[in-house]
């Protein structure tokens, strides 16, 4: 995953088309329940090509706004495009399923599959064609740096190792729509160096959305941030405005970190700075 | 897909583990496949119906696998990335069956390929009666591994698949039929539920085979199990999964009137294997199409013994061998003219390959002035020990020497032979070959009515 790689690959008509929508996904007034809780209450999106990051603090709904954009979930309100199809038709859906990656929080995996065969299934799950399936997965293991490991069983990786797997399963069809929740967990410094800059090449073709609680990765890596707080969107803007939020009086180590706790604070003044 | 499935899954260890415990079934133990025609490793029709029996475990061990394999998704907690997945679910679940299905296919032969290597080399006779109830084995394993995943997707729980097991392990001995009818538990489940069952007796010769509607309505019962397992794995929906019952209900309501109601429409005589086959030239010697290896070995000694017998008015002028196995009180039907010979008899068999009293085959077959005993095999009481020693003494009568017709002369047939033989034959030997000639003419019409009292007749001339 060097950033200076030249990659060349055949195109389909598929991904040359020009597309019939302006952003890949695009909610308006989304409401979507965790069980009874209504966790994502009234967010409005449109989100096109780049890093766009989800920040907020636990329980604020990110991983459920995630599993929703992931159509893992059904809205229970409101409207959600993705890719300019409306979600709900099953046709629709497969089409729309072949086109977004995702890697869940808790990432699961067959023990027993080597990380090469263990992408090879999901590719092949993803409707990656035959012929393609052997260079994409090749692709996606080397990007994300575990090709020295490619062929030792999932159950030998250690955890950073584990969710790049996840990470180059996410990756392993294309997807126009990439969801990554909480992918640097567990990722060393090095590795979430490399990380952020795979995150900036993959955001130049693709509509990346990576729910995070390390905050610096957002400053780092994201074209554009949302803060949400309790279902509800507090904030959207570029790293550099989210910064212009904080003063010397909030609490944080960086200028970002201050930014955040002041958002958070003025939304919520009763939970003060936390 | 399927290749990784083949090596990831727990298909693999699942083959090979059925092929152990079929093996250990079959060779460690004496069980009950040491009886002589009908053993696993003689005949085709023998060995698809022992590996049958080994289904007593092997069957509920694929059922409890398919289910520890049904539980892999959630194991693994794969199944939210899954369904975000774009490939329909039950292509999905195609490759995980069908490596499955390769497994269980492929372990069940191996073990047939095992016996057959045996059975190429002691078989002469060859059809294809045995194919069916292969197939229905194998059909009752893929039932059983894909019922097991979809109830384990369904119950993900990591006691379901041994419940399973445990569950099928006690329906599979409960439903073992008795030789009478019914379940060994005093026949409280009917035979054609008890069928429902993959389990099969081994059989006890190799005359008969597993009658056609047996193999039909159980092929047809465990193919509806198979398409309800992979139901059950496939299902995206709630409604679907619920009616994934109805092609097990189906099987059960189609299987049910063809299943066979009675211990004896569950066999059919096999006419290929008992079809006479008869040495060139007279007198007649025949044997039956499957055991025609022995008629080479048999035609000598039986010509000779009914050579012998010709002395003697009305003895049987020609040898046959007789496809009703020994009954276990009284005896099997006689047809006059005939010395019927059974080679699942031991003193038959031992006396076929004896090497080192030769004529201990042409005794056998004079004994008793060519009639058959008159006990069946569970009696074993005095007038059995009596008319032992009276078969004795026709057979020195004729060979001119008394000489033991079981064993090779072991302490125990010695003293049976001196106790009651001995003094009977003495006083037996001495008379006018005239009498002699009466005497033995007497004993076989009284041998063939068993009007008993054919001891007495040899020593006295009257029966008691």
């Amino acid at each position: 995953m060097k950033g200076d790689e030249q990659v060349i690959r055949a195109v389909n008509a598929a991904e040359v088309a020009p597309t019939t929508y302006a952003w890949e996904i695009r909610a308006e007034g989304l409401r979507v329940k965790a069980g009874r809780r209504m966790a994502v209450d009234g967010v409005d999106l449109s989100l096109g090509a780049g890093v766009h990051g989800l920040l907020g603090p636990n329980g604020a709904g990110k991983t459920t706004l995630i599993r929703a954009l992931a159509t893992v979930l059904r809205p229970a309100g409101g409207e959600l495009e993705l890719l300019g199809a409306s979600v709900g038709g099953r046709t629709e859906q497969r089409r729309l399923r072949r086109q977004i990656g995702y890697l869940p929080q808790d990432f699961g995996f067959y023990k027993r599959f080597t990380v090469r065969e263990f992408i090879e299934y999901m590719a092949w799950l993803k409707e990656v064609s035959k012929k393609d399936i052997p260079a994409a997965v090749q692709r996606a293991i080397e990007r994300i740096g575990l090709a020295d490991r490619a062929d030792d069983r999932m159950k030998t990786l250690s955890g950073g190792m584990i969710r790049r797997a996840g990470i180059a399963q996410a990756i392993v069809n294309d997807p126009r729509i990439l969801l990554l929740d909480e992918p640097a967990a567990g990722l060393d410094p090095a590795q979430r160096l490399r990380f952020r800059e795979l995150l900036r090449e993959l955001g130049s073709d693709t509509c990346v959305v990576v729910s995070t609680h390390l905050v610096e990765d957002v400053a780092m890596a994201c074209t554009d941030v949302m803060l949400i707080d309790e279902g509800k969107p507090v904030f959207r803007g570029t790293p550099s405005e989210l910064e212009a939020a904080g003063g010397a009086g909030d609490a944080g180590d960086s200028p970002i970190e201050r930014g955040y706790t002041a958002l958070l604070a003025r939304h919520q003044p009763d939970r003060g700075s936390r | 897909m399927i290749r990784t499935e083949l090596r990831r899954s727990a298909a693999p260890w699942a083959a090979v583990l059925i092929v152990g415990i079929a093996a250990v079934l079959l060779f460690a133990f004496s069980g009950p496949w040491w009886k002589g025609g009908g053993a696993w490793n003689r005949e085709w029709t023998g060995l698809a119906r022992w590996e049958r029996n080994t289904l007593m475990l092997v069957w509920p061990f694929a059922i409890g696998v398919g289910a520890l394999q049904g539980l892999r998704d959630h194991r693994s907690g794969m199944a939210e990335l899954l369904t975000t997945t774009s490939r329909p679910r039950w292509r999905r679940a195609a490759q995980t069956a069908g490596a499955m299905a390769i497994a269980m296919t492929a372990g069940y032969l191996v073990i047939f390929a095992i016996g057959a290597v045996q059975v190429a080399g002691n078989a002469t006779y060859f059809h294809w009666g045995w194919a069916p109830i292969l197939l229905v084995g194998v059909l009752s394993l893929i039932g059983a591994a894909w019922l097991g995943m979809g109830i384990a997707r369904l119950a993900p729980s990591v006691l379901t698949p041994p419940l399973l097991a445990v569950t099928a392990l006690a329906v599979a001995v409960v439903t073992q039929v008795s030789p009478v009818g019914g379940s060994l538990l005093s026949g409280s489940v009917p035979d054609r539920i008890a069928w429902l069952s993959p389990v099969q007796d081994g059989p006890d010769d190799a005359f008969t085979s597993v009658a056609g509607r047996m193999n039909l309505g159980q092929g047809l019962w465990f193919l509806g199990m198979a398409v309800t397992g992979f139901v059950l794995l496939a299902a995206t929906r709630a409604a679907t999964k619920l009616l994934a019952v109805v092609p097990l209900l189906a099987g059960a309501a189609v299987a049910l009137p063809l299943l066979p109601a009675t211990v004896a429409q569950a066999q059919e005589v096999d006419q290929g294997a008992v079809a006479l086959v008869c040495a060139d030239g007279l007198p007649r010697v025949c044997v039956t199409n499957v055991h025609q290896e022995f008629l080479g070995a048999l035609v000598q000694p039986a010509r000779e013994a009914l050579a012998l017998l010709g002395k003697v008015p009305g003895a049987p002028t020609s040898v046959e061998e007789v496809t009703t196995g020994e009954p276990f009180y009284g005896r099997r039907p006689v047809v006059a003219g005939v010395v019927q010979i059974d080679f699942d008899d031991f003193d038959l068999a031992s006396g076929l390959r004896s090497t080192t009293d030769p004529d201990r085959l042409r005794r056998y077959l004079v004994a008793g002035a060519g009639t058959p005993t008159c006990y069946g095999r569970v009696e074993m009481d005095e007038n059995y020990e009596r008319e032992r020693a009276a078969r004795a003494v026709s057979a020195a009568g004729l060979t001119g020497e008394l000489r033991p017709l079981s064993g090779s002369g072991s302490a125990y047939f010695r003293n049976e032979l001196e106790t009651l033989a001995r003094p009977a034959w003495e006083s037996f030997r001495v008379l006018p070959a005239a009498e002699q000639i009466a005497r033995l003419s007497a004993m076989r019409v009284a041998a063939e009515t068993c009007r008993g009292g054919t001891l007495e007749i040899l020593t006295n001339g009257v029966a008691r």
